[in-house]
């Protein structure tokens, strides 16, 4: 009974470590900023090192794996479909059948994005008016889909979807016929996100996932909020240790500005956030990996405490830089989109804390754990 | 990465379980008199050790069992859910105890260990005194040492937890004047019986004397009781600290765990707007992130667990853990309070199955937590300094 990582993990964390500050520096997200960001390359290279694919199958990474991958994404507020792409997979497993294009998501072969969120419908699923109806044999996909990341780039669309008063969701090749790509600014340049609209588009039955009686989609995004929030706590923990840097060599009153106690306990207060938050990461990850009863909980905790943390940790981290992170040319606010980006994604803290709550007040004290 | 109990820690916990279940004593039966009540938890600690429950992690040689770190926090644990009482010689068991294995004589070691773990001896910790509180290093109590190698201690020790019913006293005491603060202190171990001692209970905020002032008068100490090396007591002492922070927390996490589950059936009898407190969204939500405070409370002592048994000691993340445990208890205690509303600061006329002073309590002691075992600031130095590797500055 104890939280540790193996040494291929902690391996492919340092790989991650250099790749990425290699195929992503910081100036990549300042390239999307600016409106002329292009991640062919990286792209490309994360299908080529199999990161798609990390935790998949039994590979000795785990969760845990893709939840270091993703920390690393986020260290570098890198414009990447991983997080989405490891869900879309795990849904596409659970609808299964001989499509080519379900077959190459479910292996992580095909970079895929999200489509979930509309206009009045979040990450809870709930209030979703976008439609899936049967025309035929076929099934044909209606709706307007907001926040999609890295749209353009992907090679599919795994659209949630209305079907019979249930959820469904359904594959669409990026490319297919009444799929159009409109400007979707947000906060963080670097998700390169656009609104989907849909409008007929036909969706073959064995690309459609209609009802889920084997609760397959709840793991999926379970492993999308508590890779997300390893996001977060990448791109935090990133922006602290810039801050950590800056306060040893700025001087002020003739010291290091890191010397001085008002600074020191401000920038411990976010270690102690950064670490408790990657604590609860690895913690939840490993409770997917090894199918542990509470690993629902588990993620809704993590997802929650690393949102609020990361937050206050990238906060903390503007704040040691004063006036100079309030530019738009210092890097400390890609980091800082790229945190309160990743804080929505896959159901923000007020969710999960209310998801808690409900399980809270729905246990008995004195049942078996 | 095993969160699932392997199968001796697995055995163990069914051993606790299966004792505790048959042994466990009814709450009313705990003596309310502080003096019986320690009368009563010596006895439950024999019990326990006769069961071999205690000390579970010190090497078999010297009557534990050779326990991973994790097999004695599963047992803590259960413990916890048990409702089983505190074990009153802790300070014996978790601080005292390991640096009597590593640092101690042979004779020391027989003298001392058994009784330890039987509860025959309560120790106390002589550390803190009114000038030298977070910076330690600063003490003035003194021992001046005698033509056979013995001491004479004198000087004033304060928040001395269980002082009054403890046998001995682990002193730090200043040997050496001249030398650098931290390198002229020696750990010595100290009769409660000598003459020349004297006790003062101090009652806490929450009513109970747990701690109090300790004076000392020329108290002769023979040579043997030295530990370790001559002035050589504070790395003893540092060392046992960081070891009560490294898995501290873990342990405290589970007791923290029962109370919030109590406090959840709380505010189910509890109505506010005339509804159970329960059915509200703000309760639920303050009492949602209070579980999610332990849960990362528990997530971080078992990362910290881990790094420790890999690297067999506990490093500086400690003080990380520290800072969390302080934070966790406080913001839970406090939600606690929150939860019970109108009744927070009454006592009488609570509904059924309410217990508002009980909270008050857990609030008040909870305040104690960002203080005890190294103040929330001074691990925040630590962490700022040490981890960090911001420049060191004035305090």
């Amino acid at each position: 009974m104890k939280l540790t990582i193996s040494e291929d993990q902690r391996e492919l964390q340092s790989v991650a470590r250099e790749m990425l500050a290699d195929l992503a520096p910081l100036s990549l997200a300042r390239a999307f900023l600016e409106g002329k960001g292009d991640a062919t390359t990286l792209d490309q290279q994360l299908g080529y090192l199999g990161w798609y694919a990390v935790g998949l199958e039994d590979d000795g990474f785990g969760v845990q794996g893709l939840c270091m991958l993703a920390e690393r994404c986020g260290a570098q507020a890198a414009p990447t479909a991983l997080v989405d792409t490891a869900v879309a997979a795990r849904i596409a497993a659970a609808i299964g059948g001989d499509d080519e294009l379900t077959a190459r998501v479910a292996v992580g072969e095909a970079a895929t994005a999200l489509a979930v969120v509309e206009a009045g419908a979040d990450w809870t699923l709930a209030g979703v008016e976008a439609t899936l109806r049967a025309a035929g044999d076929d099934l044909v996909l209606d709706g307007v889909k907001v926040g999609v990341q890295a749209a353009p780039r992907v090679d599919a669309l795994l659209v949630l979807a209305e079907h019979a008063g249930e959820p469904a969701w359904a594959l669409v090749p990026a490319e297919a016929a009444g799929v159009t790509l409109l400007d979707g600014h947000a906060l963080d340049p670097a998700a390169d996100c656009r609104v989907v609209e849909l409008s007929g588009v036909t969706v073959p039955a064995a690309r459609a996932l209609v009802g889920d009686d084997a609760g397959a989609v709840e793991r999926a995004l379970r492993v999308g909020a508590v890779a997300t929030a390893a996001e977060g706590v990448g791109a935090a923990s990133a922006a602290l240790d810039l801050a950590i840097e800056y306060a040893r060599e700025r001087e002020q009153f003739g010291a290091p500005i890191g010397s001085f106690q008002a600074l020191k306990h401000l920038m411990a207060d976010a270690h102690v956030d950064r670490e408790s938050a990657w604590s609860s990461v690895l913690y939840a990850a490993a409770a997917l990996d090894e199918g542990d009863a509470e690993a629902a909980e588990a993620v809704a905790v993590a997802k929650a405490w690393s949102a609020r943390a990361s937050r206050a940790v990238v906060e903390a981290a503007l704040q040691v830089f004063g006036g100079i992170a309030f530019t738009w040319e210092h890097d400390a606010h890609l980091l800082q989109r790229r945190v309160l980006a990743a804080e929505r994604r896959f159901g923000d803290a007020i969710q999960h804390e209310r998801a808690l709550g409900a399980r809270l007040a729905a246990r008995r004290v004195g049942a078996p754990t | 990465m095993k969160l699932a109990l392997d199968d001796g820690e697995l055995a163990l916990r069914e051993e606790a379980r299966a004792f505790l279940a048959a042994n466990v004593p009814d709450p009313a039966q705990i003596p309310h008199d502080f003096d019986a009540k320690v009368e009563f938890l010596r006895a439950w600690q024999a019990r326990l050790h006769g069961a071999g429950l205690v000390g579970l992690s010190w090497p078999e040689a010297y009557g534990g069992r050779g326990a991973s770190l994790t097999e004695q926090i599963v047992v803590n644990a259960e413990m916890a859910r048990a409702g089983a009482p505190i074990v009153i010689g802790n300070v014996g068991l978790d601080v005292v105890g390991p640096s009597l294995v590593e640092q101690g004589t042979d004779a020391q070691k027989a003298r001392f260990l058994d009784r330890i773990l039987s509860g025959a001896d309560i120790w106390c910790q002589g550390f803190s005194e009114v000038g030298a509180g977070s910076d330690l290093a600063a003490l003035r109590t003194k021992a001046r040492i005698t033509d056979d190698g013995g001491f004479v201690i004198d000087g004033h020790k304060i928040w001395t937890s269980y002082a009054q019913h403890a046998q001995w006293c682990a002193v730090l005491a200043r040997t050496d004047a001249n030398a650098p603060a931290h390198r002229g202190i020696s750990y010595i171990l100290v009769d409660m019986s000598s003459a020349g001692i004297e006790i003062r209970p101090l009652v806490q905020v929450t009513g109970d004397a747990e701690f109090s002032e300790v004076y000392f008068d020329a108290v002769e100490v023979p040579a043997e009781n030295l530990l370790g090396e001559l002035n050589g007591g504070w790395a003893i002492a540092m060392h046992t600290l960081s070891h009560e922070r490294g898995w501290y927390g873990v342990g405290r996490q589970a007791v923290l765990r029962v109370l919030l589950d109590g406090m959840v059936e709380e505010a189910r009898a509890l109505r506010r707007g005339g509804r159970p407190a329960l059915e509200d969204e703000d309760v639920r939500a303050t009492l949602a992130r209070a579980h999610i405070g332990l849960e990362v409370l528990k997530h971080q002592g078992l990362r910290s667990v881990g790094q420790m048994i890999a690297d067999g000691h506990p490093g500086l993340e400690s003080s990380v853990d520290k800072v969390v445990l302080g934070r966790v208890e406080q913001e839970m205690a406090a939600a606690g309070l929150d939860a019970l509303g109108a009744h927070a600061a009454l006592g009488a006329g609570a509904p059924a199955g309410v217990d508002p002073e009980a909270w008050q309590h857990v609030y008040l002691y909870a305040r104690a937590g960002s203080v005890y075992g190294g103040s929330a600031q001074i691990q925040k130095n630590i962490i700022a300094e040490r981890i960090l590797g911001l420049p060191r500055g004035a305090r």
